[in-house]
């Protein structure tokens, strides 16, 4: 009797100090003190950092247009059919077969709906005709359940009219910064304020499989390619390395092994880096293998 | 070691009544408001009588047979007593004594509590209007509730306070919500109805001598009369989760007319529609 | 501790009684110390984001280890301190100091300090349980709580007055404290709290937030540079640990859009005093007709119908998921994907819930009761969920009919859906 006692007033310390384990070590990061002493410091002075002397940087030595097409070389990916779960009736009439369509593959294996913009262009040297301010407005719809564009691109600042042709009501949601009901034949105005490095998802909460894209930017140097796979971005500033940041829905950034002007190249990141000679159209025609989609 | 174990058995009484005697003198070291806090309900004096009466006759018991245990200890302490040991078989009387005298007191108690507990639990206020017979005051006599004045909803962790409004009913449009504040009329009477929203609560009111248990499912009523303005505590009385500590509220007993004047402020706040953005930004 | 006991065991064989009862004492205070020395001496520290780093992860290809996590939280920590000692490094000069009360900082974080030294550790004595140290919803009450606890730190907050995607306003942030949210676990601390209490409490919401978006904002960024070779390594430190990116750019954009917060609340004029009960020009008539048109608006225009149901009882979408829950999944569907599902939990993420709409027959309004509530409700949708603002093509009338119809419903009687317009029913 005594003896069991005893075992369990021995065991009962070690199931408690076992009951406060707490959270797995992969939760904490043990960080060097010295170096965040060290940042501290220098975080808490005053003026702008270290590197305050302002590196002379040269401007660009004149302008240039891209242009150029995505193509798919072999055979489309299967698209994915969506489940229209709620007011078939509008959303599928007849009972059809709607698909994501986020593959779109136009003719001659043209690739849709690529998003391909110049990253971090010197304010300074944007071009008069790219600078913000656009204020031509786009015209954003949604048919049969589906929004027509599915990716927009627009400037900050720039009006985006939001119609519903539906007899439905819907409501847009841009990722995190917007979402507004549009009653059934209606439309409604928005304006994006922040300039985003990737496209945003815009969707309709009460029909959860409408899907479209959003990118906003400072600049005027993007481009959405056409069906056909093709894009143009004119007046980049040129003689001057640009970093271009290239996004399909499927596959986010585009990377990877492909051909670029008929030369096999490897991207990293979505991204890839690039000169442009003045006064002078540089070609981009990229073709990207139809493993890249599976 | 010997009577060293009946001096520890001693001990028991003696830092018993101490700690009681200590706690009673409220307002001196070290006990300081350790004694029943301030009585401000008409009735509440039943239940501290009660509570006294109560303490006094166990505390007689619990004294007498902790001396008793003592002195048995010391006279037959082992070391002490070389003697044979003797042995009892059955004492019919003894038997009686120790059976009579509990059920007794038992029985005392019994009912000496029933109008404390028929003034607390049964006799919910009302107005007696005429029975079948048409004559007042005999056994068929109907009797009118007086209506809760608010209902109080314990939920983990809070009280939920919802007063009748203009039209005296809970459960309309016009109801006034508040969250752990409930303010009452002095020298009125006052029931409450209260519930749970999701576990077994217990609405305590110190001051009120008023302690409910808050059954999910069931709408019980409080009632007491309080005779003095002032602020105290709504304390949750039953172990309810990890925030059971949370559940303090506030209650506060004013006058008819502060007590008027502050519904309708509190109508109006919740009738709040208007939000304009201050001139300085 | 269970290895000291071995020798007193064996020694119980001791013969001499005194020294029996001292090694009876001594075994029997060992539980007591190992209680009290076992559990939470050692102070807390920040989590890490790891569910958004593996959000950030798959998608630009990198692995969140070694030198380029050690960065990131290096980083946060010259910028934020500890929970012990929370400080905002360099956030006078983007303005953070018009946020803040350093002061109250320091009233609300450290640990729990006793009774009657109050006014220290307030964060950690009443909201670190559910809401967590960090701040990231993942105390340990959380899984035990429907809904979670809210994760401050992508800034998102659901109950306030400023349209989706701003912050919300101070007043919002207290109103929340004091009143608690009612049908969650949220309390009340009006009565547990002074109001400078409260005050100090939402400051520190406010740090935790600022220190959970730049932490997300550093993640994202920091998987943007190489740590490939020791040159990049350096090159990637020299640039990413700068005061111009940590301060100029993160925090300052973070801050910005705390400090103008204020500014952005919706206003509003006030609902028609014909339709409030405690006004002298109260008009039930009146009322009645708004309510009716309300009735109209849910079906029509307002499309409230399409999610919280054609009985209001909040049945009508009940699959979608809130954007803590999107944010690493995308879209409500991926979270059915049993390897993506994986790894969010295996991240430490809490299990998805779907986020049901609101059961408008209860009653129970978590962000308040008040018509101006509803209002901003209605007018500017709920931030982090997918109630949408009502469309800009409805009028503060007709928000106002709607507010009047939501605030009639729990009054309703369920047995009567004769007012339902028929094309109501055939939707679904």
């Amino acid at each position: 009797m005594l003896k069991r006692f005893w075992t369990i007033y021995t065991l009962l310390p070690i199931a408690f100090l076992a009951g406060c384990g707490g959270s797995p070590e992969a939760d904490f990061v043990q960080v060097n003190s010295a170096a965040v002493d060290e940042l501290r410091t220098q975080l808490a002075s005053s003026g702008s950092g270290t590197e305050s002397d302002q590196e002379e940087q040269v401007g660009p030595s004149g302008y240039a247009t891209l242009r150029g097409r995505f193509v798919l070389d072999g055979s489309p990916p299967p698209q994915i059919k969506l489940d229209i779960s709620k007011d078939p009736a509008i959303c599928a009439p007849g009972g059809k077969d709607v698909f994501a369509n986020d593959v779109a593959v136009g003719a001659n294996g043209g690739l849709a709906n690529i998003v391909i913009f110049a990253n971090g262009v010197n304010e300074d040297w944007v071009h008069d005709s790219a600078k913000p301010g656009r204020t031509e407005e786009i015209i954003f719809d949604q048919r049969e359940c589906v929004f027509l564009t599915h990716v927009v691109g627009i400037q900050t600042g720039q009006p985006m009219k939001v119609l519903n042709s539906d007899p439905v009501a819907h409501n847009l949601k841009v990722s995190t910064t917007f979402n507004q009901t549009i009653p059934e034949g209606k439309s409604v105005p928005f304006v994006a304020s922040k300039e985003l490095n990737s496209p945003e998802k815009m969707s309709c909460s009460i029909h959860p499989w409408m899907t479209a894209y959003l990118l906003v930017r400072n600049d005027g140097y993007f481009a959405v390619t056409a069906e056909d796979g093709s894009f143009e971005i004119s007046n980049l500033p040129a003689g001057i390395e640009l970093e271009f940041r290239v996004w399909h829905e499927r596959l986010n950034g585009i990377k990877g092994d492909l051909q670029v002007n008929g030369s096999a190249e490897t991207w990293k990141k979505g991204r890839f880096e690039m000169t442009l000679e003045p006064s002078q159209d540089q070609e981009l025609n990229v073709v990207l293998p139809a493993a890249m989609f599976n | 070691m010997g009577r060293f174990w009946s001096l520890l058995f001693l001990a028991v009484p003696v830092l018993g009544v101490g700690v009681f005697a200590a706690a009673m003198m409220t307002d001196s070291w070290p006990l300081y408001n350790h004694w029943l806090p301030r009585d401000v309900s008409e009735k509440g004096y039943v239940i501290d009588n009660l509570f006294n009466t109560i303490l006094y006759l166990t505390g007689i018991i619990f004294v007498g047979t902790s001396l008793a245990l003592f002195w048995f200890l010391w006279k037959y302490d082992g070391e002490k007593n070389s003697g044979p040991v003797r042995f009892l078989h059955g004492s019919h009387t003894l038997e009686i004594v120790w059976s009579i005298i509990p059920a007794a007191t038992l029985l005392f108690i019994a009912i000496y509590q029933m109008n404390a507990w028929a003034d607390a639990k049964i006799d919910r206020p009302g107005t007696r209007l005429a029975g079948a017979d048409g004559r007042m005051n005999t056994e068929d006599d109907l009797i009118e509730f007086q209506s809760p004045i608010a209902q109080v909803t314990g939920r983990q962790f809070e009280w939920r306070i919802r007063y009748a409004g203009r039209d005296g009913v809970v459960g309309t449009a016009d109801d006034v919500h508040t969250v752990n504040d409930l303010h009452l009329p002095v020298d009125e009477e006052v029931v409450l109805q209260i519930k749970s929203d999701d576990v077994l609560h217990s609405f305590f009111l110190p001051n009120c001598r008023l302690k409910q248990d808050v059954v999910p499912g069931m709408k019980q009523m409080v009632w007491f009369k309080p005779k003095e303005v002032g602020s105290f505590d709504i304390v949750c009385a039953e172990l309810c989760g990890w925030g059971h500590y949370k559940m303090k509220g506030r209650m506060t007993i004013e006058s008819r007319k502060d007590f008027d004047q502050w519904l309708t402020d509190q109508e109006h706040i919740q009738q709040e529609s208007s939000f304009a953005l201050s001139e300085e930004e | 501790m269970s290895c000291c006991l071995q020798p007193c065991l064996t020694s119980l064989g001791e013969s001499n009684p005194m020294k029996r009862l001292r090694i009876f004492w001594a075994l029997l205070s060992m539980p007591m110390i190992g209680l009290m020395a076992g559990c939470g001496t050692e102070s807390p520290d920040f989590r890490v984001n790891s569910v958004y780093m593996e959000k950030i992860s798959r998608e630009l290809e990198v692995k969140f280890d070694g030198q380029r996590q050690e960065d990131v939280y290096t980083a946060l920590t010259a910028m934020f301190g500890t929970p012990d000692l929370p400080v905002v490094t360099g956030g006078q000069d983007v303005g953070v100091t018009e946020l803040l009360n350093v002061d109250n900082l320091a009233m609300a974080a450290g640990p729990v300090i006793k009774d009657y030294e109050a006014g220290k550790g307030l964060y950690r004595q009443h909201c670190a349980h559910c809401h967590g140290v960090t701040g990231d919803g993942y105390g340990p009450t959380a899984k035990f709580l429907n809904p979670y606890p809210r994760d401050f730190r992508m800034g998102t907050f659901k109950f306030k007055s400023t349209p989706v995607g701003y912050r919300p306003t101070d007043d919002d942030l207290t109103r929340i404290v004091r009143n608690g949210i009612n049908g969650t676990a949220m309390p009340s601390f009006k009565e547990m709290l002074d109001s400078g209490q409260i005050d100090a409490i939402v400051d520190y919401v406010k740090y935790l937030a600022l220190r959970g978006q730049t932490e997300r904002s550093l993640i994202s960024l920091s998987g943007d540079y190489g740590y490939e070779t020791p040159e990049e390594t350096a090159d990637t430190q020299a640039e990413l640990l700068s005061k111009e990116v940590l301060v100029d750019d993160i925090l300052g954009s973070i801050v910005e859009e705390w400090t103008t917060a204020g500014e952005t609340a919706t206003e509003a004029e006030g609902r028609n005093p014909i339709y409030d009960f405690s006004s002298t020009e109260f008009d039930q008539g009146e009322l009645d007709e708004s309510i009716a048109r309300g009735q109209q608006l849910y079906y029509g225009a307002g499309a409230c119908v399409t999610c919280h149901g054609p009985t209001q009882l909040g049945d009508g979408q009940t699959t979608d998921y809130d954007n803590w829950t999107k944010d690493f999944f995308g879209e409500a569907a991926k979270v059915a994907d049993p390897e993506l599902l994986d790894a969010y939990l295996s991240a430490g993420g809490l299990p998805p819930r779907n986020i049901i709409p609101r059961n408008l027959r209860q009653g129970v309004y978590r962000g308040g009761r008040r018509p101006i509530d509803i209002y901003w409700r209605v007018k500017n949708g709920i931030d982090g969920t997918p109630m949408p603002a009502a469309s800009s093509q409805l009028t503060d009338d007709d928000v106002w009919d709607i507010v009047n119809f939501v605030l009639s419903i729990p009054f309703q009687s369920l047995s009567q859906p004769a007012d339902m317009p028929e094309f109501a029913r055939d939707r679904n």
